[in-house]
């Protein structure tokens, strides 16, 4: 059985046709991340998959639920957090999760233990009755994962939960997630701080003007991509017969000749960066600096999308 | 490289100055008004402006058509007649005016400034090089001018008026003097309230207050500066006073009105800076929590701090929405309501202990008064509290959350309105206080009485006693619709009013003008017999329950026109009939309630955008529209 599960997904504001047929299938405990340009088309299909948008087409089923048709039952599936904190700030924490305990309908004689439970996971304790609007964003935005969480459901869809944070509250965020993927939790998460979703991430879905531009697990989207890699590498006995065999080896597209150093660009897959060291020393070069330059989640966001909005 | 070789060669060339150039940049800056641009740009882009002003045309055209019938239609006018009857109709229309500047300025300028805090836009204007006189005079002046485009409405109007005769130059000339300087006094008035506030809320409240203070003195100053007039210019002595023995006394009032103005503009300027930043309170919350430590304070002082009625804590149980509207939100908690109890019941109480007292055989007269005081702080609270409570989630983003519970739309609806419905208990004491005091009274003074009296007693305390059960539901509802509907708190309040002026006045309207054409007519019967569709549409405006004392008012409906002292002409034997409009009436208001009731339960999850239990459609389907 599928967690998530969305085919041709369509999605229409007025004129403007917001997302134009995405289909995902996300099975249980993974964490899928959604990258995309703003307007692209992420919050509007989280928000399906929240019960929050009744207009679409096509079809979205939560733990094999469909949310057209029994909207209701997904809403005990989920976990919503959106991309603002939606807190009540004339309540306390432990007013705001109780309040929240009671619309989820857990048992009374539950509901203090598992609030203690998520106020120790997301590090809240402390600041149990403290009114919410004294809270930091941060802290705001834990106690938003702990009301998801009262429930304990099998799906959450988080909204940019990381937006506005500073890095510390980022980083503590990012931890939490964690915790919560090695729990079981089937996540879908929406950001625009790639590298953190690239560590965080089974797989990724880069959704450009309402489209699914590529899809799979961090390594499969850079082999898709077929990136050419580039090499730094300095010699000390550089010469330009060097630079002639580097270019006409197989698998090495471009040499660039600088003053500091030779910039070599490669094909992922025809060389590998290993053989590539060993090409060089082989050619009796001494080699002083070999320096692969990695490409990152951003750079593959860059390449795949074009920066347009639906 | 392209542009720092170009640079040199405007330096070597700089264009020739004209003399006294400066003068004409600086002209020509000072003239550019660019918030006043942009302020009037943004009106004509809203759509709202265009709705509006055609609602004020229809009903401003409606009303003067209906005045001028009045006048010219009644027993000395028609034809010649009317000419030189331009005056009276021409005051009518001034006051028409004046009414608007009162009722619609205020509601177009207190938003003028705290839009702008709302939207944090305020501090990058003041960070432009509009200083802050500039910015409030743009401001003030977008809204003068767009109150100046309602009143051109009325022109083709005052044209028809001029036509008529009896209208002098001076008086149209002290017209457009006194509009004038009662546009911009109240403009002035509501642009300092806008700066110093937070919320346009907290203006609009605030603004309307001092407008009616305002509408006090220049009543005042209409006084002094008539009576200063009056020494220069003898009416009886002069019968045509020169035009500017006319205009003296607009004239002063204006000069006047233009002082104060100065000073509210020149106070607003510099609270500007001062008021951009303020963090939002809540005025309500802050009056009553002062209230609260007042008597904390008295309470400890006399009885050693003894509570009766503790306000019930702890965490949620069962109902978590209605908890939280009942004791988180200031006009739900019971200490709250109970202050509003006190603040209605003080003045009733005083008054039947004065009766009491007396011994006076007269139940009614001694509290006319209470039932429409009872009535507007009902409406006012009802109208705030039931439009807040969807309005307030969105304003701070938490309807999603609540949303996505497993809660049903009826129970979020339901527990919302919690709050309210205690409110409405709450405020339906006073009136069940007023109309048991007077039945009880009554029986005591009045025994017995015929079977008419009787009767009639039965007919007026049915009607009061049932009229805050129905009435104050259906304007909860009503408020709610509008709350749910529109962006914000404010624009549903005002929605909110607008209907209850519209469900009170105009059947009331309709009626009377129909009653007037039928009166030219069918002279000497009674409104039911010549008009009886009128005399229907009368009976259902909520005023005829609410205030009309006399059987429902039902004895002017069957009473002759020209014998308005001959008794209730309906046969003893059909007493009963006379319930049956009683009947109607809160039958046809059970059912408005009813359908609210249930179109707010339908609409909800439409409106919020909450999914619902639709058919399953097929997995793929192609989007025929792409």
């Amino acid at each position: 059985m599928l967690a998530v599960e969305v085919e041709e997904l369509r999605i229409r504001y007025g004129k403007l046709e917001a997302v134009k047929g995405i289909s995902l299938k996300i099975p249980p405990g993974e964490v899928f991340g959604f990258i995309g340009p703003n307007g692209a088309g992420k919050s509007s299909t989280i928000r399906v998959l929240a019960t929050l948008l009744p207009e679409f087409r096509g079809s979205a089923r939560i733990m094999n639920i469909s949310v057209r048709a029994r909207p209701h039952e997904v809403r005990e599936q989920i976990g919503y957090v959106p991309d603002f904190f939606g807190v009540y700030e004339d309540l306390t924490a432990r007013e705001y999760l109780h309040f929240f305990a009671a619309a989820y309908r857990l048992p009374m004689s539950k509901r203090k233990a598992v609030v203690d439970d998520v106020l120790q996971l997301t590090d809240l304790t402390g600041k149990i009755d403290s009114q919410v609007d004294s809270l930091s964003r941060g802290m705001k935005q834990r106690l938003s994962l702990a009301r998801v969480l009262l429930h304990d459901p099998a799906v959450l869809l988080l909204d940019e939960p990381a937006s506005g944070l500073d890095p510390r509250a980022r980083i503590e965020m990012r931890e939490l997630l964690k915790a919560l993927k090695e729990m079981g939790k089937t996540i879908i998460i929406s950001s625009h701080i790639l590298h953190e979703l690239a560590q965080l991430c089974t797989r990724i879905g880069i959704i450009e003007t309402g489209r699914m531009v590529a899809q799979g697990s961090v390594a499969e989207i850079y082999q898709r991509l077929g990136v050419l890699k580039i090499v730094h590498v300095q010699v000390a006995n550089q010469s330009p017969e060097l630079i002639a065999k580097l270019r006409s080896k197989a698998g090495v597209t471009h040499v660039d000749d600088q003053v500091d150093r030779i910039s070599i660009r490669i094909e992922e897959g025809k060389l590998d960066v290993e053989d590539l060291h060993d090409f060089i020393h082989d050619q009796g070069a001494r080699i002083r600096m070999f320096q692969p330059e990695v490409m990152d989640m951003e750079t593959a966001f860059m390449k795949l999308t074009e920066g347009q909005t639906a | 490289m392209q542009s720092s070789s170009q640079t040199p060669t405007t330096l070597a060339a700089p264009p020739s100055r004209m003399p006294f150039s400066w003068l004409g940049t600086a002209i020509s800056n000072m003239a550019s008004l660019p918030l006043l641009t942009k302020e009037l740009i943004e009106q004509s882009h809203s759509k709202r402006m265009y709705i509006l002003r055609v609602l004020y045309a229809v009903i401003l055209y409606g009303f003067a058509l209906w005045q001028y019938d009045t006048i010219t239609s009644g027993p000395a006018g028609g034809g010649f007649v009317n000419l030189g009857r331009g005056r009276e109709f021409f005051t009518i229309l001034v006051d028409i005016q004046k009414y608007a500047i009162y009722l619609l300025l205020p509601a177009i300028t207190c938003g003028a400034v705290t839009v702008e805090k709302e939207k944090d836009t305020l501090g990058l204007l003041l960070l432009t090089k509009l200083g802050p006189m500039t910015i409030v005079v743009e401001k003030l002046l977008s809204r003068v001018i767009a109150m100046g485009t309602y009143q051109l409405l009325s022109l083709p109007l005052f044209a028809i008026v001029y036509g008529m005769g009896g209208v002098e130059l001076s008086g149209l000339i002290a017209a457009i003097i006194e509009l004038t300087a009662l546009s911009i006094a109240v403009a002035s008035v509501s642009i300092l309230c806008s700066t110093w506030f937070r919320t346009t809320s907290e203006a609009f409240i605030m603004t309307y207050v001092l407008v009616l203070c305002i509408s006090g003195c220049i009543q005042f100053d209409m006084e002094i500066f008539g009576s200063i007039q009056m020494r220069f210019y003898n009416p009886y002595a002069t019968a045509t006073p020169s035009l500017t023995q006319a205009l003296m006394a607009p004239t002063l009032i204006a000069i006047h009105s233009f002082i104060f103005s100065g000073i509210f503009v020149l106070i607003a300027s510099r609270t500007l800076f001062r008021r951009a930043f303020v963090s939002p309170k809540n005025i309500l919350l802050g009056i009553f929590q002062s209230v609260d430590r007042f008597f904390n304070a008295l309470n400890d002082s006399t009885t050693g701090g003894i509570v009766l009625v503790k306000d019930r804590e702890g965490l949620p149980l069962f109902q978590p929405i209605s908890w939280r509207e009942t004791r988180k939100r200031s006009l739900g908690t019971f200490r709250y309501q109970f202050r509003i109890l006190t603040l209605l019941l003080a003045p009733l109480i005083f008054v039947i202990a004065a009766v009491l007292s007396e011994g006076r055989v007269d139940f009614s007269s001694p509290f006319r008064g209470f039932p429409v005081f009872f009535w507007l702080v009902a409406t006012i609270c009802v109208t705030i509290h039931s439009t807040g409570v969807i309005a307030a989630e969105r304003m701070r983003q938490s309807l999603d959350v609540l949303l996505v519970t497993p809660l049903t739309a009826s129970e979020i609806v339901f527990e919302k309105l919690s709050g309210v419905r205690r409110l409405i208990k709450i405020l339906i004491v006073p009136f069940a206080v007023l109309v048991t005091f007077q039945a009880i009274w009554s029986g005591y003074v009045m025994p017995g009485s015929t079977l008419n009296q009787t009767n009639n007693f039965w007919l007026e305390l049915v009607s009061t006693s049932l009229a805050p059960f129905v009435f104050m539901p259906v304007l909860m509802w009503v408020g709610f619709h509008f709350g749910l509907r529109l962006r914000s708190q404010m624009q549903a309040i005002l929605a909110t009013v607008a209907a209850v002026l519209v469900i009170c006045m105009l059947p009331l309207a309709i009626a009377k003008y129909l009653d007037d054409v039928s009166l030219a007519f069918s002279p000497g019967v009674s409104r039911w017999n010549r008009a009886p569709f009128s005399v229907c549409l009368s009976w259902i405006s909520p005023l005829r329950s609410m205030f009309v004392t006399n059987n429902f008012g039902m004895e002017d409906d069957f009473r002759s026109y020209n014998a308005p002292n001959v008794p209730n002409v309906i046969p003893v034997k059909y007493e009963l009939l006379r319930w049956v409009p009683l009947t109607i009436h809160f039958g046809f208001y059970g059912l408005v309630l009813a359908c609210l009731r249930q179109s707010a339960l339908n609409s909800f999850s439409k409106v919020v955008k909450r999914s619902e239990p639709q058919k399953e459609v097929p997995s793929v389907q192609r989007d025929d529209t792409t």
